[in-house]
């Protein structure tokens, strides 16, 4: 695989979307570099008929997971829904139905529910939007989402109450 | 004038690479043609990615991923790394026989002149290090140096130059060898060390600071793994180029540091490990001279 082609046509995208979600640009430059090891891993998938959107949920997704391991809450309460989307671990997801027994067994997108909610609440794509992205139909995003919102939900009470 | 909904960041993204349903490219096409914010988003954008290649050069962002794809294979990484280091074994043994150092009276910093401004000409120089970050990772391995000879540099090179040599640069293996007029770019992976000193004493006794260039205090690590600003080009001094990286959780004052490495008896073999306060970790980085005065 053209290492240098693909980062010609993606890196751009895949930086800015690690910036916008990091607000950190050793960590953005890092994560994106994480990104394109995952593409070349997983290159079979690039087939797709659009693979800018496996490197902007794969770009989300990496991001997620190294704000999740920052262990600090953000600064600006702007971040705080990413925060929140981010700390959320796997056993949480499965709670809450994102992981299926299928997906389970081979390991994937286990954490596309935090990724699915990021691009429904965070880039505010429609529900159809989303559902394109994560190839799943309108209504299972709207089923897990709805579920998410509710623990989301459940998340902030506890905190305000606490 | 704006006569649309805005359009998410995401779908222009999809739009800037022609990655969406022909309708929906009809679409954003329109809409650029009547509404000016979209169309400086969209300029916004592409003079983004020429800031992001011109940061980050496409050739060695590629050599930087396929390093790093290499490096998540373990074995490989380390197999490699370990056979260049036991070619040296023998040498090293027998430093790690030497008498513990001795520990002079503490010099003072402004004796240990900054690199950028110390070395004299035709000795070592500093040039402007592109804005690059090495990318190699091993998950748990603590502080450490990355160094890298930058190919192709001369010393009347200019930083546009200098970046794009950066590109064909080689990672330097602990105990590679090195020779007079190398140019090394010096990196680091702090590993979640908050402060640290970098620098490095060669086979004549010469010290040189490349991190904090001035103070007595260690300098603040970034996060990720770092380039310093300036690359470093090796000297005529013989048989090695000792680097350390000191790290510390807390601030430290370096001029104990630097006196220990003052206090060296620089002899044929390179140095060992510094004797240092358990609050501190070091990272040694050796480079062997070729050609140089024996």
């Amino acid at each position: 695989m053209d290492v240098e082609a693909l980062y010609r046509e993606y890196g751009p995208m895949v930086m800015r979307r690690c910036r916008q979600l990091l607000k950190d640009e050793d960590e953005a430059l890092d994560v994106m570099q994480d990104v394109f090891v995952q593409v070349l891993r997983r290159r079979d998938r690039l087939n797709d008929q659009y693979p800018s959107s496996l490197l902007y949920r794969i770009a989300t997704n990496l991001s997620l997971n190294r704000i999740r391991d920052r262990r600090r809450r953000p600064e600006t309460a702007d971040d705080d829904l990413v925060y929140r989307l981010a700390i959320l671990d796997e056993n949480t997801l499965e709670q809450l139905g994102a992981a299926s027994v299928l997906e389970r067994l081979f390991a994937r997108e286990q954490v596309s529910t935090r990724t699915m909610a990021t691009l429904h609440y965070v880039d505010g794509l429609t529900l159809e939007e989303t559902a394109n992205e994560m190839g799943m139909s309108v209504s299972g995003v709207r089923k897990r989402l709805r579920t998410l919102r509710a623990h989301l939900q459940g998340l902030t009470d506890e905190t305000e109450s606490g | 004038m704006r006569l649309s909904a805005p359009i998410a960041d995401w779908r222009l993204e999809r739009y800037l690479l022609k990655q969406l349903p022909q309708s929906e490219l009809q679409q954003i096409e329109a809409l650029l043609s009547q509404d000016e914010q979209l169309r400086a988003r969209l300029d916004a954008l592409a003079r983004e990615d020429e800031l992001v290649f011109e940061r980050y050069p496409a050739a060695w962002m590629a050599r930087q991923i396929e390093t790093r794809a290499a490096a998540s294979q373990p074995q490989a990484h380390k197999k490699g790394e370990w056979s260049l280091w036991w070619r040296w074994s023998p040498a090293v043994a027998i430093v790690l026989t030497l008498a513990a150092l001795p520990i002079l009276q503490s010099p003072d910093p402004s004796t240990v002149s900054p690199l950028a401004t110390s070395i004299a000409p035709g000795q070592t120089r500093s040039v402007p290090a592109p804005q690059l970050r090495e990318q190699v990772r091993i998950k748990g391995d603590g502080p450490r140096l990355l160094l890298h000879r930058i190919a192709g540099t001369n010393r009347n090179m200019s930083e546009t130059a200098a970046g794009q040599a950066a590109a064909r640069s080689t990672l330097l293996e602990k105990g590679a060898s090195a020779a007079e007029g190398d140019l090394v770019m010096i990196q680091y992976d702090a590993a979640g060390a908050r402060y640290g000193l970098i620098v490095s004493v060669d086979g004549s006794g010469v010290l040189t600071r490349h991190y904090p260039l001035e103070g007595i205090q260690a300098g603040v690590l970034r996060g990720g793994v770092v380039a310093l600003e300036h690359a470093y080009e090796l000297d005529a001094a013989p048989r090695w180029e000792c680097f350390y990286l000191i790290t510390g959780d807390v601030s430290f004052d370096i001029r104990p540091v630097l006196a220990r490495i003052q206090s060296m008896d620089i002899g044929i073999m390179p140095p060992t490990a510094l004797p240092l306060s358990d609050a501190l970790l070091q990272n040694q980085w050796i480079l062997l001279k070729e050609g140089g005065e024996q």
